[in-house]
């Protein structure tokens, strides 16, 4: 089952697992939907309207939970904060105010037994860490922090 | 509110990538390495040539037909004939075919250690000159034969985009594989505090340093013939004779504000050996510095200031 779905700026289609049993429809749609949100999300909005004229490079989505969804306990569907997209970064960096315009909604959206996404595309698949990043250690300015060198 | 370091690194692209972020929010910038590395998976996919399915694959496989692209094929290809036509053919995104006769027609992790007898396609390059553009359609038509490699150019100006996009939050920079992209420098510093390696190091080798410089909003790119080998053969196809390229550089790294046009004049140099490339550096005004055999930097004369 194929779903079209259209946010500001992009639209995407949600490739959903049939089922014989409607409340699981029910419920992969909405988690179909969530997840696909973030996925499109987790590929940068104004990255897309960018690179794509709007239309999301994740035509398909699906999700790969840690925890089996066999019971089909979801998660409450988190409030999606719209995307803005549309900004152009590379035109001019500084015009474009971190955050408040360009929200990253991950951390808001993502339920906590999330731990990967994998994403489909017409161009193959990948699979997206889902896992915090801890903060590092401020570097020392006093040796290089990166080596220029042959393609490795 | 203070300052705080994020980094990360993951594979794509064959290549190591490396991501620094200065920003005071800890989740917001996880957000914003997360969707970097996102990115890169997103550009592999579609540009990469080991892969039947990737657009560029689908678009080479269709000779002598217009072709519907996306914004992001389209661009990267314009951006590869653009940059052909500026060295004169001497970076040439069309070389596919002779490389893949030159033994390198897989992954590089790969390929086979064992040597093999190198010879390329020992015919002259250059088929970007027939590649047609058809701007409304936004469709690209390759003659029979001519196939597009983004290999280089789409790593580079795909950390371009990373760091475009990481430069919302605040100071970063990007490591792709040893090729380098900063947005703005990090507080209390004029850029970030980056080197040119020697030659021959290995990839976990911390390597000795030839040249350090501080890099701020532009790109470091360094083709060489040090890495990528195998066999006797390397990566780097002169496409005036369709075989690896016999030059005296063994790195040339070129500092450009525009990752693609970093990219192009890199290897444009580096196959035109030391003295030819040195004069085209030199003309096209831009910092370079290329390394011989034996490890001695020739520098052009954009790039003394820059040298710490």
């Amino acid at each position: 089952m194929k779903i079209t779905m259209s946010m500001k700026n992009m639209s995407m289609r949600v490739i959903m697992i049939k089922s014989r049993k409607p409340k699981r429809n029910l419920g992969m749609l909405k988690l179909g939907v969530a997840v696909s949100s973030m996925a499109a999300t987790w590929l940068g909005t104004n990255w897309l309207a960018q690179q794509d004229g709007g239309m999301a490079v994740a035509e398909t989505a699906v999700f790969t939970p840690q925890q089996p969804t066999n019971s089909f306990n979801l998660p409450p569907i988190p409030t999606i904060v719209a995307p803005t997209g549309g900004t152009a970064p590379q035109q001019d960096r500084r015009s474009v105010a971190p955050t408040t315009q360009n929200p990253v909604i991950i951390p808001t959206i993502a339920a906590p037994h999330l731990q990967q996404l994998q994403v489909t595309t017409q161009d193959g698949s990948f699979t997206l860490d889902l896992s915090p990043i801890p903060a590092a250690q401020a570097p020392v300015f006093n040796q290089p922090i990166a080596r220029s060198r042959s393609s490795r | 509110m203070k300052q705080q370091w994020h980094s990360h690194s993951f594979r794509a692209m064959g290549s190591r990538i490396s991501l620094w972020l200065e920003y005071e929010n800890d989740d917001e910038a996880c957000g914003a390495l997360r969707q970097t590395e996102a990115m890169f998976a997103v550009a592999e996919t579609r540009l990469t040539r080991f892969s039947d399915t990737s657009e560029l694959s689908r678009l080479n496989q269709r000779p002598e037909q217009w072709v519907p692209v996306s914004n992001v094929l389209w661009g990267m290809a314009g951006l590869a004939v653009a940059r052909a036509q500026e060295t004169n053919g001497l970076f040439d995104p069309t070389t596919l075919p002779a490389l893949e006769a030159a033994g390198y027609g897989r992954s590089f992790e790969l390929l086979p250690a064992q040597p093999i007898l190198p010879s390329g396609s020992g015919e002259p390059c250059g088929g970007w000159r027939q590649i047609r553009f058809n701007r409304e359609q936004q469709a690209i038509w390759l003659p029979e034969g001519v196939r597009l490699d983004m290999g280089g150019i789409g790593k580079g100006v795909t950390a371009q985009q990373a760091a475009s996009f990481l430069s919302q939050w605040g100071a970063c920079l990007v490591d792709a594989g040893g090729d380098l992209v900063a947005g703005d420098g990090p507080t209390g510093n004029v850029g970030w505090p980056v080197a040119i390696s020697a030659p021959w190091s290995q990839p976990d080798e911390t390597p000795r340093d030839l040249l350090r410089l501080w890099l701020r909003n532009g790109t470091l790119a360094t083709s060489g013939v040090d890495y990528r080998r195998w066999g006797n053969a390397h990566h780097l196809i002169d496409p005036r004779t369709g075989r690896p390229a016999e030059t005296d550089v063994i790195t040339a790294s070129v500092l450009a504000a525009d990752a693609s046009r970093a990219e192009a004049w890199a290897t444009a140099a580096l196959i035109a050996g030391l003295d030819d490339g040195l004069e085209m550096l030199e003309a096209a005004e831009l910092p370079a510095a290329l390394v011989d055999e034996r490890q001695r930097v020739y520098m052009t004369e954009k790039m003394y200031p820059l040298v710490m």
